[in-house]
C-alpha cells in the first residue's frame, strides 16, 4: 500500500528532475523514476550519459540473459547472476564460459547502482558501463570470452531481428546505435533498476511494526550493538559502508580484512586472491575485501569472496571468534591474531538464541519481490524469445 | 630612434630570424620511414607456430609512442587503425597455430615522418600516453578499440601482452600500468607506470629492425619445466619478477631501473 502509494505520486510527477549533484569527480543526474524508494531513502546514481529509459532497460535485460555473448554460446551475465540467488549463483566460486573457475565468489546485483566501488576489492572500478566490460572481456580468468571479438558482438546486434528493432529506440539520439559501449550501457542501465527496498525491514522502518518478529528485532539490536559491531562495515540505508547515492558528498569505500586466513601466521591470504593488495601492493591492504551489501544475504550463500563458509550460522561463527582458525593443509593458521584484521573483528560471545535472533534480522532484509520480479527475470523462454513480454 | 622605429627594427630583426629558421626546416625536407619489428628467440625468428626446439609465440602485441629518430621527436603517421597520431599497435601474432587468442590481421610496421637526414638512433615508449590510458575503452578509436588491449579492472591499457608456449606449458605476460587510485575514468593516478623505455642508439633505419628476444623475456621462468604460469603485473605477483627485470622495470615502483634485455637492435 505504502509502496504503491509513491509509486503513485513518483509517476505522477512524470518527469525527469533535473537536480544534478557532483559525486567526485563524476556529474550525475538524479530522478530517473524507472525504480520505487520508500520515503526518505535516496536516489540511486546515473551517469549523465546514460539516462534509462524504458526501451533501453529492456534491451538492457533481453542482453543479459542472451548466451550468445559469450565465445561459446553457454554463458550469459545471467549465468552467474540468477534471479533466484539474489543475482548470484549459489557457488563457492563463479564458473567461466571456458570452465575455468573465477577466483571469487559472484556478488549479488541487488542495489548495485549504490555501490561506490565494484567488484570485491578493486579500488578503481565504479562504473558499471566499464565493470561489464570485465566479465565480456577478461581474460584472467575467463568470464565470457569476448576479448578481440568486438566486430561479431556487433555483427550480432546489427542482424537479430529484435536488436536491430531496439537499439534505435534505446540509443534514439546516437548516430550508430550497434556498438558495444550500447551494449554494456543498456546492461549497466538493466541492472540499475535492481533496486531493493522491499523487505520486512523496509517495511518496519516505513511505519509498519507488526510485520518483524520479536526475534528478528532483537536481531536488529544486537546487529546495531557495539558488542557486535557488524554495523560498522555493513551499515546505513544499503548495509555496506561502500555506498555512494546522487546527493552523496563524500563518496564512502570501505575495505576490510575479516582474518579469514592467516597463513603460517604471517598474515597472508592465499596468492593470487589476496584482496585489495593485489592492487595496491601495500602491505597494509591484506586480506582487505569490500563489505558486501547483507540486502537478500539469506539468498546468496555460500558467503565471503572465495566462497568459503557454507551458511550464515557459520559466518555468525567466524566473527564471533574473531577470525577463522584454519588447522591443517596450506592454509593453516588462525586469523584471529593476523596482523592485519580490522579493528571492528574483535570476537563476542552470543549464545544460540542470540544467533538465531541475529539472523532472524537477516532474513528480514530479504525482498522477495527482487528474487520473483518479472521485470528482472528472462525474457527467453527455452532458447525462444518470448515476445509478448517485450514491453 | 624613436620608441617606433625601435619597434619597426625589432620586428624586421625578428622577421630575418624567422626566415633563417624556416629555410633551415626547408633544407630538412620531411620524409616517411618504416620502422620493423620481429620477434626472435635468441638468434632464431620466432613465429606462432613451433620452431626452435618446440618453443613457439602464442601472443605479442604492445603498444609505442614518443617514437624518436636521431633524437628528433617522429610524428606517427594516423591510419585510423594501427596508429593515431601519437600511438601504434605492434602485432605480431595472426592468430595461427599457437596464437589462440590472437587478431587475424598482424602489423610488424610503425610508420613515421621525420626531418632528420641522418637515421640513426631509435627511442620509443612501449605503454600508452597517461591522457589515453584511463579513458573509457568504449568510445576509443583506431588501436586503443581493440579489445583485447583494453584492461580496465586494472585501470587501463594492456600495454603489451606476450606469451611464449613450449610443449604443453606455457607463460604469459600482461604489461599494464599497476597500483592506481581514485576512480575511473579519472583516477588520481598510478605509482607504478610500467612503461619500458627502449633506446637503441645503434638502430639504423634501413639497416635494422627492432627485435624483441622472447627468449630473454622469459628465460629463467620455469617454461622449459613445463611450468604453466602468467604474470598480470599486480604489485606483489612473483611471477612479474623475472619478465619484469628483464623489461628493464622494477616491479614495485613501475620504474625503468636497468637497460631493456628484451628489445634491441637486428638486421634487417
Amino acid at each position: 500500500m505504502n509502496r504503491m502509494r509513491i509509486a503513485t505520486i513518483l509517476s505522477g510527477l512524470g518527469i525527469i528532475a533535473v537536480a544534478i549533484a557532483s559525486v567526485g569527480q563524476f556529474t550525475w543526474l538524479k530522478g530517473d523514476n524507472f525504480w520505487t524508494l520508500p520515503s526518505g531513502y535516496p536516489q540511486p546514481v546515473v551517469p549523465v550519459d546514460n539516462l534509462l529509459n524504458e526501451d533501453k532497460i529492456e534491451l538492457g535485460r533481453r542482453l543479459f540473459y542472451d548466451q550468445r555473448f559469450s565465445i561459446n554460446g553457454s554463458t550469459s551475465c545471467a549465468t552467474c547472476h540468477q534471479q533466484k540467488f539474489a543475482f548470484t549463483d549459489g557457488l563457492p566460486v563463479s564458473v567461466g564460459a571456458t570452465g575455468e573457475l573465477h577466483p571469487r565468489s559472484a556478488m549479488s546485483l541487488v542495489n548495485v547502482a549504490y555501490a561506490s566501488r565494484l567488484t570485491w576489492a578493486n579500488p578503481t572500478l565504479s562504473q558499471l558501463e566499464i565493470q561489464a566490460t570485465v566479465p565480456m572481456f577478461g581474460e584472467a580468468p575467463i568470464e565470457m570470452g569476448l576479448a578481440g571479438k568486438e566486430r561479431e558482438i556487433v555483427d550480432l546486434i546489427r542482424s537479430d531481428p529484435l536488436y536491430r528493432d531496439l537499439f534505435p529506440r534505446a540509443f534514439a539520439s546516437e548516430s550508430d546505435p550497434y556498438s558495444v559501449l550500447s551494449v554494456v550501457r543498456a546492461i549497466a542501465a538493466f541492472v540499475r533498476t535492481i533496486v531493493s527496498f522491499d523487505s520486512n525491514y523496509d517495511r518496519y522502518i516505513g511505519g509498519d511494526l507488526n510485520v518483524m518478529s520479536g526475534s528478528a528485532l532483537r536481531g536488529m539490536d544486537l546487529f546495531n550493538s557495539e558488542r557486535i559491531e557488524c554495523f560498522h562495515c555493513h551499515g546505513g540505508f544499503n548495509f555496506t559502508d561502500s555506498s555512494t547515492h546522487a546527493d552523496a558528498i563524500v563518496e564512502q569505500v570501505g575495505f576490510h580484512n575479516t582474518g579469514l586466513y592467516n597463513i603460517n601466521q604471517s598474515g597472508r591470504y592465499p596468492d593470487g586472491n589476496a584482496g585489495l593488495i593485489d592492487e595496491t601492493g601495500l602491505a597494509r591492504d591484506m586480506g582487505r575485501f569490500k563489505a558486501p551489501t547483507l540486502r537478500n544475504i539469506e539468498l546468496t550463500a555460500p558467503y565471503m569472496h572465495d566462497g568459503s563458509i557454507a551458511t550464515l550460522e557459520e559466518v555468525i561463527a567466524h566473527y564471533a571468534r574473531g577470525g577463522r582458525q584454519i588447522e591443517a593443509g596450506p592454509f593453516r593458521g588462525d586469523g584471529r591474531v593476523s596482523p592485519f584484521k580490522s579493528e571492528f573483528v574483535r570476537g563476542f560471545e552470543l549464545n544460540a538464541e542470540e544467533t538465531a535472533d541475529l539472523i532472524a534480522f537477516l532474513q528480514s532484509l530479504t525482498d522477495h519481490s527482487i528474487s520473483n520480479d518479472r521485470k528482472f527475470s528472462t525474457p527467453y523462454i527455452e532458447g525462444n524469445v518470448e515476445r509478448d513480454s517485450a514491453n | 630612434m624613436s620608441f617606433h622605429r625601435r619597434i619597426r627594427n625589432g620586428v624586421a630583426l625578428f622577421t630575418v630570424f624567422a626566415l633563417v629558421a624556416l629555410m633551415a626546416a626547408c633544407s630538412r625536407p620531411k620524409q616517411e620511414i618504416q620502422i620493423e619489428f620481429a620477434a626472435v628467440y635468441g638468434e632464431l625468428p620466432l613465429a606462432c607456430k613451433s620452431t626452435q626446439g618446440g618453443a613457439a609465440l602464442s601472443d605479442l602485441r604492445f603498444f609505442v609512442y614518443r617514437v624518436e629518430v636521431a633524437g628528433r621527436p617522429a610524428e606517427l603517421v594516423d591510419d585510423a587503425l594501427w596508429q593515431n597520431g601519437e600511438l601504434a599497435l605492434v602485432d605480431l601474432e595472426d592468430s595461427t597455430d599457437n596464437c589462440v587468442s590472437g587478431t587475424m590481421r598482424a602489423n610488424n610496421i610503425v610508420r613515421v615522418i621525420v626531418d632528420a637526414e641522418q637515421l640513426r638512433g631509435l627511442r620509443f615508449v612501449v605503454g600508452v600516453p597517461e591522457e589515453y590510458n584511463h579513458a573509457s575503452p568504449l568510445t576509443a578509436k583506431g588501436p586503443l578499440s581493440f579489445s583485447d588491449m583494453h584492461w580496465h579492472w586494472r585501470s587501463g591499457y594492456k600495454f603489451l601482452r606476450a606469451g611464449l608456449r613450449q610443449g604443453q606449458s606455457q607463460f604469459w605476460l600482461h604489461l599494464g600500468s599497476a597500483r592506481c587510485t581514485g576512480s575511473l575514468p579519472e583516477p588520481t593516478g598510478c605509482q607504478a607506470s610500467n612503461r619500458v623505455i627502449v633506446d637503441l642508439a645503434n638502430f639504423e633505419v634501413g639497416k635494422h629492425k627492432v627485435v624483441i628476444d622472447i627468449k630473454q623475456l622469459f628465460a629463467g621462468v620455469g617454461i622449459a619445466e613445463g611450468v604453466d604460469d602468467s604474470c598480470s603485473s599486480g604489485p606483489i605477483e612473483a611471477a612479474c619478477r623475472i619478465p619484469f627485470s628483464r623489461l628493464g622495470l622494477d616491479l614495485e615502483s613501475g620504474d625503468m631501473v636497468s637497460d631493456t634485455a628484451v628489445f634491441r637492435s637486428g638486421q634487417r
